[in-house]
């Protein structure tokens, strides 16, 4: 997976904001959690035996004649997940499209937590998982892992892969919480859903899900008068009369489907972006797009 | 239909009908499946599931224009494929009757060999398969249908048909007949009903000939064989009409002695009232001929019926004869430079012979229709086709008659002459001669015109032609002719008499066409005013003018050409006969000869390779594909406008 370079060039104006503090691993650009010699003060604590007497507030305990140390701040990394959705939904060959968009958005997020020295793991539901990415050097190598992943996965033959298992797995690797990015098409019943997003809640991540719908699940087609549907998963068939009337009503029974899923995000405090591709614009630029509507750069 | 009564439908391969079914069902298939919906793979049927299904397996099969274009195509194919082949399933059989002279004679008290004929043809009719098909056909001097609108009948119609055959007083050339009826080669079998026997016939012949039967032994029949005018040698010119005598011939076959009355009834010329000739009685012999004289004829004339009494024999038809004459016709002009005298003609007893200023040649067609009823050219040619008898005698080299060319002088032989080298003896003109006998000082060779023959041949090519063009003879020599004078060369002299006489015939008074029955040539003069036509004897019956020189005369008589126009109200008559010893001779069995590979048929079997059995349908199928398939084709350009529109 390659992004040219105005594609960077663009994504180099962009930095990671983290809404919550987490333990980072290395010292890093976001306020974590943990309190230690950063430059923002965070609290006062009494003196206890084995602090560093170099902390001690000297004018406080001249004021209150008692011991108390100044805590800051630590500055640190947040570990970034990515989980791609490898399911037939978005590696089937004749819906490439959204595999694609999903791989460029990936790679986005990840050139640019890269680029801000924060670790990134990319986990791909049925798929591979990558080994944790350090700086903005191990971009490359984030690239050759989504190229192989899309070789490994696209096909055409029908796989049905159990998402939430594959999302416990993936969350079990989770050793740092931190953003985890879900990108996914989200065609699915809604306790799917909650299923899948449940392991993810329970390490207490900040999760963005990104949904990536192709042209073909927004609308039906109207190429015929009829058309018979295969199911990309489990290769299930289903004639469909392409009518004014059944396409109005694909139309609303898909916008209620999205209702409901942002309804289960916004309770569950997870942002939710569609990413759709559009016609006339590249790839990247239509990554570049969600990612600004995912409020997780500036 | 008529034209497909007897028809069948056959196939060169039958198999590849069975694709016809076949393209049914594949494009049955086709077409469903082009209805079928298309395949598309989605992401989910999560959502998809909550939309009504639709079952295209269930949609009724309504198939679109095109569907039954490309069925049409694949059948058209299928039966071009498989080779139609539109074949006659009855035998065609041509049922020929003799309606020759002879054919009216009887066998019995009540019965003519024509009435038996047709019983019998009947029987064999009525006795044939169902399907066979036949056509009636009379047969005397030509072969022609005996229905206004030939066609294949079933056994009814053709027995129907066949007895409306009606006697003719024709002279029969079945041999010419039946070989026209093998080079058609249009019938299965040919049923031929005739009183003559066939030879020749092999096993393999196709032709079946049953000869009515009677009993040549007892046949009997007296005949009138030809009749002439004789002016006598003594009468002068002036009186030459009022004392003729007419000069009949009677021949006779069976046994014993006959006496028989020969009599004669004329018509006047001025006032039309009729006056009988003193009768004479003879008495005949056995198989014997005999010339009869009745007259003289006193008084001016127009027209005799000749008519035997007491005869009692078995064919009637030929016991009367009649005999025309007009003032005008009558004369037979020269084209020479020479005189009469000099010809020698004056000496031939051929009626006036008269001499035509050689120079005049503007006016040789007018002489030609209006004067003369013969034409002789002497050492000159005519410039067009004869409308009269012609005889034209050593023309100019290099000239051109009728299609004929006169070349180079004939090459002569050791002994200064020209050597004639074959002749055809056969004609006429060659009777009681032998040509190699005659020594030619100098001819010329000819190219015959194709409607005549050659009959005298030398090494370097024909030097007498003969022929006959639009009714009218001919005859062209390539070497001089005259002076007639008997003692000369004798047979110079017989060939000179042959010609005229074949040419001009031998009355002076009739018309030298006047045995033929069928188109004959009327000698009408100008062509003011309106003309009818009627037959005045035997019986009376007004006949049409064909076109304005011909009448269709279906029986011999004594034919009235009477012009309406009251300033030329004047009447001339036109006598038909038929003489012809074939006919008459009842005794004479006559067989005719069939050559040895004649008369072989294609057999049934053998017959697919003859295009006029059966018929092949290649090109109406390839017609009808490519009609269908341009239909297909527009029909597929206008959907696809219309879709694009």
């Amino acid at each position: 997976m390659q992004l040219s370079p105005e594609a960077l060039r663009l994504l180099d104006s962009f930095a990671l904001r983290v809404k919550r503090s987490f333990y980072g691993m290395r010292q890093g650009a976001h306020r974590s959690q943990r309190r230690g010699h950063g430059v923002e003060f965070a609290e006062y604590r009494q003196y206890e035996l084995g602090d560093n007497p170099r902390a001690i507030d000297w004018n406080l305990y001249g004021r209150s004649d008692k011991l108390y140390i100044k805590r800051y701040l630590e500055e640190e990394n947040v570990a970034v997940y990515i989980v791609l959705d490898g399911s037939r939904s978005l590696t089937h060959s004749s819906l490439r499209e959204k595999w694609d968009l999903a791989a460029t958005i990936a790679c986005s997020v990840g050139y640019v937590a890269l680029a801000t020295q924060d670790p990134v793991v990319v986990s791909v539901l049925g798929g591979p998982s990558s080994p944790r990415y350090w700086g903005a050097q191990a971009f490359g190598s984030l690239s050759t892992f989504l190229s192989e992943a899309t070789e490994l996965l696209v096909s055409d033959t029908a796989i049905d892969i159990d998402l939430v298992r594959a999302m416990k797995q993936a969350a079990a690797r989770v050793r740092f919480p931190g953003i985890c990015v879900v990108i996914s098409d989200f065609l699915y019943p809604q306790e799917q859903l909650h299923q899948m997003l449940a392991p993810l809640r329970a390490r207490n991540m900040e999760i963005h899900a990104v949904q990536v719908l192709g042209t073909s699940d927004r609308v039906l087609s109207d190429s015929a008068s009829g058309v018979v549907l295969r199911d990309s998963e489990t290769g299930q068939s289903r004639g469909i009369e392409i009518s004014r009337g059944n396409q109005e009503r694909y139309a609303k029974l898909l916008s209620e489907h999205n209702a409901r899923i942002r309804q289960h995000c916004l309770s569950a405090r997870i942002s939710f972006t569609e990413a759709t591709p559009i016609a006339g614009t590249s790839r990247p630029e239509c990554a570049l797009a969600t990612i600004r509507r995912m409020g997780l750069f500036v | 239909m008529s034209a497909l009564a007897g028809m069948g439908l056959s196939f060169a391969a039958p198999w590849t009908l069975a694709a016809i079914p076949l393209a049914l069902g594949a494009l049955v298939y086709l077409f469903r499946a082009r209805g079928e919906l298309s395949a598309q793979v989605t992401s989910s049927l999560f959502i998809i599931k909550q939309l009504p299904q639709y079952l295209p397996s269930r949609r009724r099969f309504v198939p679109p224009l095109q569907f039954w274009l490309e069925l049409l195509l694949a059948i058209a194919l299928g039966l071009a494929a498989s080779g139609m082949i539109l074949t006659r399933t009855g035998a065609r059989v041509a049922v020929v009757i003799d309606t020759s002279k002879s054919m009216g004679a009887l066998i019995s008290a009540d019965e003519t060999r024509l009435q038996a004929a047709v019983r019998i043809a009947s029987a064999d009719i009525s006795q044939a398969p169902n399907d066979t098909r036949f056509v009636v056909l009379r047969a005397a001097r030509v072969v022609s249908s005996s229905a206004a609108s030939p066609g294949y009948l079933d056994r009814s119609g053709a027995t129907s048909q066949i007895s409306t055959v009606d006697p003719t007083y024709e002279t029969d050339s079945l041999a010419d007949a039946l070989n026209d009826l093998q080079v058609r080669a249009e019938y299965d079998d040919i049923w031929l009903y005739t009183d003559r026997a066939i030879e020749g016939l092999g096993s393999a012949s196709r032709l079946r000939v049953v000869t009515v039967p009677y009993d040549p032994d007892t046949a009997h029949n007296i005949w009138i064989s030809s009749i002439q005018v004789r002016t006598p040698a003594s009468s002068k010119q002036k009186d030459a009409e009022d004392n003729q005598i007419l000069e009949i011939g009677l021949s006779r076959v069976g046994l014993g002695t006959k006496q028989v009355l020969i009599q004669a009834t004329c018509s006047d010329r001025q006032s039309g009232a009729t006056f009988d000739l003193p009768a004479v009685a003879h008495t005949l012999s056995a198989s014997n001929t005999s010339l009869i004289n009745l007259g003289p004829i006193n008084s001016p004339w127009s027209f005799c019926r000749v008519y035997l009494e007491g005869v009692d024999d078995l064919l009637a038809k030929d016991n009367e004869a009649w005999i025309a004459r007009t003032a005008a016709i009558g004369e037979i002009g020269v084209v020479s430079s020479l005189s009469l005298e000099n010809l020698g003609l004056d000496r031939l007893p051929f009626g006036s012979i008269v001499a035509v200023n050689d120079g005049d040649k503007s006016e040789e067609q007018k002489l030609q229709e209006q004067k003369f009823r013969g034409i002789i050219y002497h050492r000159s040619e005519p410039t067009r086709l004869p409308a009269i008898p012609a005889l034209v005698v050593y023309p100019q080299k290099g000239a051109k008659l009728w299609g004929a060319l006169v070349k180079e002088d004939a090459p002569r032989g050791s002994n200064g002459s020209v050597e004639i080298t074959r002749w055809d003896e056969s004609h006429p003109l060659l009777q009681y001669v032998r040509p190699g006998l005659i020594a030619l000082p100098t001819a010329r060779v000819l190219e015959c015109p194709s409607s005549a023959r050659a009959i005298i041949h030398t090494v370097g090519g024909a030097l007498l032609c003969a022929g006959e063009s639009a009714g009218k003879r001919y005859a062209i020599f390539g070497f001089e002719l005259f002076p007639f004078d008997g003692l000369r060369s004798p047979t110079l002299s017989i060939i000179t008499l042959n010609t005229l006489q074949w040419l001009f015939s031998s009355s002076g008074a009739t018309d030298s066409g006047a045995s033929d029955i069928g188109l004959v040539d009327l000698p009408i003069t100008g062509d003011a005013g309106e003309r009818v036509v009627k037959y005045i004897a035997p019986r009376e019956q007004e006949l049409q003018i064909v076109n304005r020189r011909n009448v269709e005369a279906s029986e011999p008589g004594v034919i009235s050409v009477q012009e309406i126009d009251t300033a030329r109200n004047e009447e001339r008559l036109l006598a038909i006969n038929s003489f012809s010893d074939q006919e008459s001779n009842l005794a004479l069995t006559a067989p005719i000869s069939i050559p040895s590979a004649g008369m072989v048929l294609p057999r049934s079997d053998s017959r697919d390779t003859q295009s006029n059995h059966y018929q092949r349908l290649w090109a109406w199928s390839a017609l009808i594909i490519v009609l269908i398939d341009l239909l297909r084709r527009i029909v597929l350009r206008s959907s696809w406008r219309w879709e694009r529109g």
